[in-house]
């Protein structure tokens, strides 16, 4: 029976914690999600909560900007370019580092897990 | 491949030069801010079109940047290959520097008789550099001491009687212990406040004098004058007038709360009369029956003259290699009937003389009538000083804001920044 | 070249012969060493080199000032409070920040769909843009609308605006760093914590183990290697603090909360004197450097000695 009830009394207070933490991650998020539906002068004086007045030109003007969906373009072709790249060439010096031994080997590696 | 574009193209001016047509299009390309008025950019377009009706065979393209990439890009940019024909400078300390190593292109031949006749000689200057003039001004913001009238008759204050920094000093005060915050400041972006040593400095003593500590003479930053003019600063300073929690304020946050009517005094461009609108809680700022706007108070003894204006010029240099076209354009682009265009659409206070007459906004009227009279026009400091020693003014004006030092210990910081330049 | 040796015995043996080995090197290695040179060595070199110019970034740089960009950083007020800062922020990751990551690892790490969510959620404002949550916690920490104020209406006190207050602008800084960065140390544990083999923790439940002890004698000795490398990403993370500082304070007020890159981005870059921005960024390098071979020699050391 008490550990029954020392376990009913740790999973609440576990997940108060749990919750009060996602307040604090989600509070700040919402602010932003919602600051997006607002005006210039209701962000700056009510900058919590729901919008008086629902603006939709600020997300409307980004999504039916040409210019947003060049810079998504760009963001996307250097991101991908940039894993696969990385993949590859870090993939093939990690297969040396982890499989071969040489001079300075120890020196490039500031953390190394295959000692 | 570069090369061979290089040769091929060489060929076909080459024959277009035989040939004695002048067929060969030229592009001039122009590089430029995102404006903060995307009218702006309509009006730049209908410029364009109209130009290249006229000029068959020269095209113009525009690229616009944010402002900070903008900044961060140019200096790359310009030293390379892929250099535009002509850039957006705020004149000042950049671009002299700019000048200094060759990138801009001296056009005194093209544009002197022009410009002589249509251009303010001191807004000329400022896109010169040693007496070579590599680009034209397009546009002038002044500061100007903006006010709410509602505000001042509620604590009592008489606007129409503050003439000299003292009656301003009185005002502030009075305003204080009736309750209304005096003035609005953004400290955060550091700017706005340097307004107010840029304008004591420049009443106290006089723009050449101020010119001559920048160019350390007479004790440079340390000469007695100047320390006044921090010290005047550091006199308003100590009624603490600015609004709670300034020094963490931005421009957007100051304007804002003044388009709100929450302070009396705001001392900014004539480009407030638009942001004190959008950054407000309605969108509308102060009804314009409320809203006021006067020139910065004499300061008592002080040699500047009273007319004497801080503000700053913006416009266009010519890269060095530019065509010729290039400078054909700008002409066009900076002439009286293009400028109209600009200052009838209400957010310029245009430079060719004459094209004032075009603004319809009574406050944009009345800074261009004032831009027209003043005896000198001081650019803001943070240009004309450069990056380094402007970006130091501005340090310091919120730090004297703050209380964090002595007006003695802001002209050693200044000096000492001056000599390690 | 000529110390180049198979580790791997058995099969590969047979099939790779060290002049092979000699070859997979050069191969493998070629095309890492080729973009480590140009986007790290090349610029690293350029810096090392301006930082010995007076240069404004315009033409190229001629003033040669020898040692004089780093004798002004040494004694420049700003940067030393600066430095101090940055160090605030290390001490903030190490004693509030992978504490608070590891309790939430364990509270999370195992595999229901509740967990699932709470991870994802947690991890969110790793995934949003430094700039963006600077902004954000510019809007809470504004003393006349923002939560800030909420809470000063509440306990009815004064307004006070923590962001323009030169003694506590850089611990509201702290919060909203430890906000947006533990998600990723919490990840780093979870994936450690969630490598321990079953078997190990039922065994010492079956000998009467509570949760706490579970923790102390297992997950905790099992997740020292990710604690490791933890320590190690908040330290050097903690160094290169840039885009959060700029939206909320811009480094003020009174240049009270610069972090040393903010500091060479300010004073550097913005204000165009790239000699000088380049010494701070070599400054940095070598704490970076020094920190990261210091701290590996250590941890080699006492992994060597419990073998």
């Amino acid at each position: 029976m008490i550990t029954d009830n020392m376990f009913g009394w740790r999973t609440a207070l576990r997940i108060i914690f749990l919750l009060i933490m996602t307040v604090v991650i989600m509070g700040p998020l919402s602010i932003t999600v919602l600051g997006g539906f607002k005006s210039l002068g209701e962000l700056r004086t009510s900058p919590i909560g729901l919008p008086d007045h629902w603006v939709l030109s600020n997300y409307a003007g980004i999504l039916s900007s040409a210019d947003f969906w060049r810079y998504l373009r760009n963001s996307l072709v250097i991101s991908m370019s940039c894993v696969v790249l990385t993949l590859i060439v870090s993939g093939m010096a990690a297969y040396c580092f982890a499989q071969l031994h040489f001079f300075g080997k120890r020196c490039c590696l500031p953390i190394s897990q295959s000692e | 491949m570069k090369l061979y574009r290089k040769l091929s193209l060489g060929t076909a001016v080459a024959l277009v030069e035989l040939m004695g047509v002048a067929q060969a299009e030229t592009t001039v390309r122009v590089m430029g801010i995102e404006p903060n008025d995307p009218f702006e950019k309509t009006i730049n377009q209908d410029v364009v079109d109209a130009y290249e009706a006229e000029n068959p065979g020269t095209k113009i393209t525009i690229e616009y940047l944010e402002n900070s990439a903008f900044k961060s890009k140019l200096p790359t940019v310009l030293q390379s290959d892929k250099r535009p024909d002509l850039y957006w400078s705020w004149a000042g300390g950049v671009l002299e520097e700019q000048a200094r190593n060759g990138v801009t292109q001296n056009i005194t031949e093209q544009v002197k008789a022009t410009f002589d006749e249509t251009m303010p000689k001191g807004a000329v200057e400022a896109f010169s550099y040693k007496g070579e003039i590599v680009g034209a001004p397009s546009k002038v913001s002044l500061i100007v001491i903006w006010y709410n009238k509602a505000l001042a008759e509620e604590a009592g204050v008489d606007v129409s009687q503050i003439k000299t920094w003292d009656d301003f000093l009185a005002a502030a005060l009075q305003a204080k212990d009736s309750g209304v915050t005096p003035i609005v400041a953004g400290g955060k972006d550091k700017f706005p406040l340097h307004f107010y040593v840029a304008y004591l400095a420049e009443r106290i003593m006089g723009t050449e004098a101020l010119a001559a500590a920048r160019a350390g003479e007479n004790g440079g930053f340390t000469n007695p004058d100047f320390i006044k003019a921090l010290e005047e600063f550091k006199r308003l300073a100590d009624i603490e007038p600015f609004q709670k929690g300034f020094a963490s304020a931005t421009f957007a946050k100051e304007s804002g709360m003044f388009g709100d009517g929450q302070a009396l005094f705001e001392l900014a461009g004539q480009w407030n009369y638009s942001t004190q609108k959008a950054n407000s809680a309605s969108g509308e700022g102060l009804p314009e029956e409320n809203l006021g706007m006067m020139a910065f108070p004499a300061v008592d003894g002080g040699n500047g003259d009273p007319s004497d204006v801080l503000g700053g010029i913006n416009g266009w240099v010519v890269t060095k290699d530019a065509p010729k076209e290039a400078v054909d354009f700008l002409k066009y682009w900076v002439s009286k009937p293009v400028e109209e265009k600009y200052a009838a659409a209400g957010q310029w206070i245009p430079i060719a003389k004459g094209a004032g007459e075009a603004l319809t906004n009574p406050y944009f009227q009345k800074v261009s009538q004032m831009s027209g009279d003043a005896a000198h026009m001081q650019l803001y400091l943070d240009q004309a000083f450069g990056p380094n020693l402007g970006g130091a003014v501005n340090d310091i004006s919120v730090d004297l804001a703050v209380g964090a030092i002595t007006p003695e210990e802001a002209a050693e910081m200044l000096e000492d920044y001056r000599m390690m330049e | 070249m000529s110390t180049l040796a198979q580790t791997q015995p058995g099969v590969r043996k047979t099939l790779w012969r060290p002049s092979n080995a000699l070859v997979t090197f050069i191969v493998f290695m070629l095309p890492a060493f080729v973009l480590f040179t140009t986007f790290v060595m090349l610029p690293m070199i350029d810096a090392a080199h301006f930082s010995l110019y007076k240069w404004s970034g315009y033409g190229a740089p001629t003033d040669f000032v020898g040692t004089q960009n780093f004798e002004r950083l040494a004694s420049n007020r700003i940067f030393l409070h600066s430095l101090g800062n940055s160090l605030k922020i290390i001490a903030a990751s190490m004693f509030i920040q992978l504490p608070l990551a590891l309790g939430l690892a364990l509270l999370i790490y195992e595999k229901r769909w509740s967990n699932t969510v709470f991870r994802l959620v947690f991890f969110l404002p790793y995934i949003l843009a430094e700039v963006a949550s600077g902004l954000i916690w510019s809007f809470i920490f504004d003393g006349d609308y923002g939560l800030a104020a909420e809470i000063a209406r509440w306990l009815n006190i004064e307004n006070f605006y923590i962001l323009a207050n030169r003694q506590w602008a850089f611990t509201a800084i702290l919060v909203v760093i430890v906000w947006k960065y533990f998600g990723f140390h919490m990840m780093i544990y979870i994936a450690g914590l969630q490598s321990i083999p079953k078997d190990q923790i039922e065994a010492i439940t079956i000998d009467g183990a509570g949760p706490l002890q579970v923790i102390r004698y297992v997950k905790l000795p099992m997740l020292k290697p990710a604690i490791i490398m933890s320590v190690f990403f908040s330290v050097i993370g903690a160094l290169q603090i840039f885009d959060i500082i700029i939206p909320l304070t811009n480094g003020g007020p009174s240049n009270s909360t610069h972090t040393i890159v903010s500091f060479l981005y300010t004073f550097g870059l913005q204000r165009m004197n790239i000699g000088f921005g380049s010494a701070v960024g070599i400054v940095l390098f070598v704490c970076c450097a020094t920190f990261a071979f210091t701290y590996r020699a250590t941890f080699q050391r006492e992994k060597g000695a419990a073998r």
